[in-house]
């Protein structure tokens, strides 16, 4: 069905397992969806196939795509991993140990003999060059630019560096050192990948933006070559629209910027499933939401108000325990603000052996063995296993019915195991499990949310994920969430977020001063160079000009704290007559989370923030008009142990039955081929008309 | 402490500790003689009443500290933290139909009892001894004497023989001396456990009356971290014998070294800076000493950017110092160096707290000594480690924070871990054939 004018939008998500592809054809409202097992040597090989099959079973070619939005686990893989570039790390004379000495704390207050995330850089392939800049950027010392050229020279001639990393101190105030070294380098390698530490992160901090600028250029060259040969495939395919990229903070920007800055693309995944909850939160008409992800090894929590997920500047990459914060190497980007937890489907049940009290996770078996009831030589209980002892799950409609459970290998499993240590029946631990997972997620979401100075009583849940909605029903009773939305295709609701990103990237300069005292002049100047910058990365990422908005903010603490909070301003060309109103704004966010201020403490701004986005494509999900309300009529019953109730019959719908305004109560079960929705006791269910299921809990 | 109520009964306290930016007393330091220069004593009184302020209270406290603002504004979200705690308790006592924490209480005491109790009797029985020595004060050196009693499921760590306190502040009550105690058998025997009253009930820990470690009132003790942090190091070194698998080295950063920089910004601003960094980690029975990393306080460090950005200060330098780290079969953690230069208009003040300059860090079982304390100044004078004294503009002072000890005879060190050392740097040639007799 070749047409003239190129219309439809593709989302692939390379993932560790699977590569997932989301197809819209807005001229059909048509929202297709596949799958493809991931080419870890080539993914580029999955992305090809895949594409080419999906436009196929829609009868289109890829000479009909108007772009294609990539999202990858490239860039965070090859961190977990190790596999990225040889760095060599050029640091003020001084400062060479700046990445190895770190935020000197120790993750885990018990652990005599904990790990420190090694350094991307080792200490031989760091060197120092004598030069100084002062808080100001006034020169202390000048550039030595004959130690920049011995010292590269020696890294790449002896120390065989694939990449170089620059990292001087304050160069946040003033790049001009960075920048010359930068160019002696280029004159004689010019194709080495460079990465300065003012441009991929200008943010005060030596640690951090060093430690960004080296990861920066340790996935450097493994992405260039990888989205080259990527943009060739497809070139050889026809494909002839625009190939973006999905950015952590949930924008998504051309390749451009993607090859230049790689690290920007490390929560690449993650970010689409929050992104797909905001838009999900809009058409439903929910300002404020928790977006609650939840697969088979971790659950994801993100808070979305007014139809945007929440922001953070900082990330932690490469951990040495996944679930524990301060264990990785710090990232200066921009990510959507989520919490990870070590709550999946496949989350482990044990006894401790000292306190004799049962715990849940962080290990997963995975997909591999996967769940006792998988059949595939799981042997330890997980969650999975107590959702088909409690019936939440039909052993004989998982995955559709393409998987059968085994229901007694379960109940073998739990009696001779968890439950027999623990001197209960397989049931009584089952729903024990379950109580433990649940309870984990809600005390993370919890504090997530005190964190921020927020009640999840005024919060609406969005689950998906396969587990999601089998614990979302629980998990809003735990934290007195009233509302519960669940998506169609909870499996793949989140590669939705890919249609729907927009063009948006973040920008930030660090400028420290009081409030009262401040370069009014300095601060516009980065205002106006950031815009800039930001207006050019979104027009190269298809935004109209005329529809870009810049939302500014600051970083901003009272005088002698540690920590900065961030502060929206009232606009981009400041002055002395707005300094009330910020004082005025920096009290409101600071009495938000902290629930009181104190006025007569002196404040200051630490780094200048510039959101700048473009509206994201809409897209019409669902279809199916009202019918008119009326209840569904279950397919069957099954008895389900809810916490505190016992057994109680439920019915059981078929999601793919249920229409637009049709209605019926809990306890009940909706299940669809990705997974199930459990539904507790006195729980009214309404069907939207984007087909969600729309929870209200008594 | 904020009292919890749900159902109209006192079911529990909320409670939470921090640092205040002042208490008044003499400026941080560990040279005063008595408590009562060491800041405003408040004893246990109300700072709200039903809710209502104690304004008599909080005006006396107030006018005895240097930035009021700032004190209040800690206390305050000292008290907000407090109540959210109180709130929460009492939500979760709803939700969980409980009239209040006692059954709970005891049954989480008593698991994390059996826990510790099941550790400690897999320890085998008999009495181990230690000595340590510290810098102390001026010639008054400390002196650790440490014998770890196992019998059963019990312990008792007796800390008789040690020094008699003395008329500066780094005596160590008696309260964190037990905290200083049991914290590092806990790390030791059942770190993973979750922990609580309960995990020490099986622990006794003893110091005689007037000793450094139990003074008598009104002995200074504001500077009770230099002592108290040593005591880690004390109880290991006891146990290294008997569970040569559980305990590290000697720590640099035990105890911590803190300068305090105080005076007039180029702005004629009152500041005072803290420049926060630790020594090296002892090693491990299986790893090297992490570098820089404190035990048994984990204090961190910020950016230097930031320090400078609020201080009239330089820092030339802040680097791994190579050869710190307590040669052998696994390595101490490196202490750091760091070099600062004044750029304020006038002098400033410099309070020092410091120990390990006479008395590095030991190592266990065979291993060498971390690399020692030294504080000087580009004049060539040394300032007096745990006392106050004026700095010049223009002067760099230097600080090189301790190594850890290390673990096991250097010749074992295994030969492809000393060439990685070698080559990256953080052992010299020279100190190679010195420690290893290769290289």
């Amino acid at each position: 069905m070749a047409i003239q004018k190129p219309r439809a939008r593709i989302g692939v998500d390379v993932g560790g397992t699977f590569t997932d592809f989301v197809l819209h054809d807005p001229a059909r409202d048509l929202v297709h969806t596949g799958k493809l097992l991931t080419t870890p040597d080539d993914p580029a090989e999955a992305i090809i196939e895949g594409t080419q099959r999906v436009l196929r079973e829609v009868g289109l070619t890829p000479a009909d795509l108007h772009s294609m939005v990539h999202g990858t686990t490239l860039v965070t893989n090859t961190v977990i991993e190790r596999t990225g570039a040889r760095v060599g790390l050029l640091t003020t004379a001084g400062f060479r140990d700046s990445i190895e000495i770190g935020r000197e704390i120790r993750y885990d207050l018990y652990d005599l003999f904990l790990e420190a995330p090694p350094s991307l850089v080792p200490r031989h392939l760091r060197r120092e060059i004598p030069e100084r800049l002062d808080t100001d950027g006034n020169e202390l010392l000048p550039l030595d630019e004959e130690a920049v050229r011995r010292e590269v020279r020696d890294l790449v001639e002896t120390g065989g560096i694939e990449a170089l990393a620059i990292g001087f101190l304050h160069s946040y105030r003033d790049p001009r050192h960075e920048r010359r070294a930068g160019a002696i380098i280029r004159e004689i390698y010019p194709d080495l990948a460079l990465t300065l530490s003012a441009e991929v992160a200008p943010e005060i901090r030596e640690y951090e933006r060093t430690s960004t600028a080296c990861a920066n250029a340790y996935v450097q060259p493994r992405m260039r070559r990888y989205l080259d040969r990527l943009e060739e495939q497809l070139t050889g395919i026809g494909f002839g629209g625009r190939l973006y990229v999905m950015l952590s903070g949930g924008g998504i920007a051309a390749v451009r910027e993607a090859k230049e800055f790689p690290i920007r693309l490390i929560e690449s995944g993650p970010a689409a499933g929050a992104m797909a909850a905001a838009f999900l939160s809009k058409l439903a008409g929910l300002d404020r939401v928790v977006s609650y992800d939840m697969g088979g090894t971790t659950a994801k929590m993100c808070l979305v108000e007014d139809g945007a997920p929440d922001h953070k500047y900082d990330f932690e990459a490469g951990r040495v325990r996944r679930f524990v914060k301060g264990s990785g190497l710090p990232l200066k980007v921009s990510v959507v603000d989520m919490i990870e937890i070590g709550a999946g489907g496949g989350s482990i049940a044990r006894v401790e052996p000292g306190s004799g009290l049962m715990k849940v996770g962080p290990r997963s078996a995975g997909a591999k063995p996967g769940p006792v009831c998988y059949g595939r030589g799981g042997t330890e209980p997980t969650v999975t296993d107590a959702d088909l002892l409690l019936g939440r799950l039909d052993p004989a409609y998982f995955l559709g019915g393409e998987m059968r459970l085994d229901p007694d290998r379960v109940r073998r499993a739990f009696a001779d195991g968890i439950a027999e240590q623990l001197g209960l029946a397989p049931l009584d631990a089952a729903l024990g499990v379950q109580r433990i997972v649940d309870e984990t997620m809600a005390a993370a979401t919890r504090m997530h949310l005190a964190e921020k100075g927020r009640d999840p009583r005024q919060y609406a849940l969005i689950a998906f994920g396969g587990a999601g909605p089998v614990h979302a029903w629980n998990l809003a009773r735990l934290l007195k969430i009233r509302r519960i939305l669940v998506p169609f295709g909870a499996g793949v609701a989140s590669a939705l977020g890919f249609l729907v990103a927009p063009p948006a990237t973040d920008m930030v300069r660090s400028h420290v001063g009081r409030l009262e005292r401040l370069d009014w002049a300095r601060v516009n100047a980065l205002f106006a160079e950031m815009a800039a910058e930001g207006r050019q990365l979104l027009e190269e990422a298809g935004a109209d000009p005329a529809e870009i908005v810049l939302k500014p903010a600051a970083d901003m603490r009272h005088v002698g704290q540690g920590f900065e909070i961030p502060v929206p301003l009232p606009g981009i060309a400041l002055g002395e007559a707005d300094a009330a109103a910020i004082r005025a704004s920096f009290f409101a966010s600071y009495r938000e989370r902290f629930g009181r201020v104190v006025e007569e403490a002196p404040i200051e701004a630490l780094s200048w923030r510039l959101v700048c986005a473009a509206p994201g494509q809409d897209i019409r999900i669902g279809g199916a008009p009202a019918t008119g309300g009326g209840a569904p009529a279950p397919r069957g019953h099954r008895s389900v142990i809810f916490e505190g109730h016992g057994p109680l019959e439920c019915g059981v719908y078929d999601r793919y039955a249920l229409r637009p305004g049709m209605e019926f109560q809990g306890p009940a079960l909706v299940e669809e081929r990705e997974s199930t929705c459990v539904i507790g006791p006195a729980t009214r269910v309404t069907v939207d008309a984007q087909l969600n299921l729309v929870l209200d809990l008594p | 402490m904020t009292p919890i109520f749900h159902r109209d009964r006192l079911v529990g306290f909320a409670g939470c500790i921090a640092h205040s930016p002042d208490v008044g007393g003499a400026l941080w330091s560990a040279d005063c003689r008595e408590v009562f220069e060491e800041g405003i004593r408040i004893p246990p009184t109300r700072l709200l009443r039903e809710g209502v302020r104690n304004e008599e209270l909080v005006e006396l406290f107030l006018s005895n500290v240097r930035v009021p603002n700032q004190v209040m504004g800690d206390l305050e979200a000292q008290l907000t933290s407090n109540q959210v705690c109180a709130s929460r308790v009492a939500e979760f006592l709803e939700d969980a139909g409980l009239a209040d924490l006692q059954g709970l209480g005891r049954a989480l005491h008593a698991r994390a009892d059996r826990a510790m109790r099941l550790a400690i009797g897999a320890v085998p029985d008999g009495t181990y001894r230690s000595s340590i020595e510290a810098d102390g004060f001026d010639e008054a050196i400390t002196r650790i004497q440490c014998a770890v009693t196992v019998s059963g499921e019990r312990m008792v760590i007796d800390f008789a023989g040690t020094s008699p306190q003395i008329d500066r502040g780094i005596n160590c009550v008696l309260n964190y001396t037990h905290a200083y105690s049991v914290y590092p058998v806990k790390c030791a025997l059942d770190p993973f456990t979750p922990r609580n009253e309960g995990s020490y009930r099986a622990i006794e820990v003893l110091a005689p009356e007037g000793s450094i470690l139990n003074p008598r009132f009104p002995a200074p003790c504001s500077a009770r971290q230099l002592t108290g942090h040593l005591l880690a190091g004390a109880i290991y070194k006891a146990l290294a014998d008997v569970l040569p698998d559980k305990v590290i080295a000697e720590c640099g950063g035990a105890p911590t070294m803190r300068a305090l920089f105080s005076g007039l910004d180029r702005n004629g601003d009152r500041f005072s800076q803290i420049l926060f960094a630790s020594g090296g980690m002892g090693a491990c029975p299986h790893r090297d000493g992490l570098p820089t990393t404190a035990f048994p306080t984990n204090a961190g460090a910020g950016s230097i950017e930031a320090f400078e950005s609020v201080a009239p200060l330089v820092v030339w330098r802040k680097q791994l110092r190579p050869d710190s780290g307590g040669a052998g079969r696994y390595r101490g953690g490196l202490g750091q160096e760091a070099v600062i230069e004044v750029r304020a208009p006038e002098p400033l003040r410099l309070s020092l707290l410091s120990d390990r300059r006479d008395h590095p860090a030991s190592g266990v079982l065979g291993g060498a000594s971390g690399g020692a304390a030294e504080i000087s100044m580009s004049d060539g004078t040394r300032p007096h480690p745990k006392s106050r004294t004026m700095i010049a503009p223009g002067t760099r002072l230097v600080m090189r924070y301790a190594g850890g000890g290390g673990y096991g005879p250097p010749s074992q060190r295994d030969a492809a871990a000393l060439a990685a050392d070698l080559r990256d740097g953080y052992v010299t040639e020279g100190a190679a054939q010195r420690h290893y007799g290769r290289g």
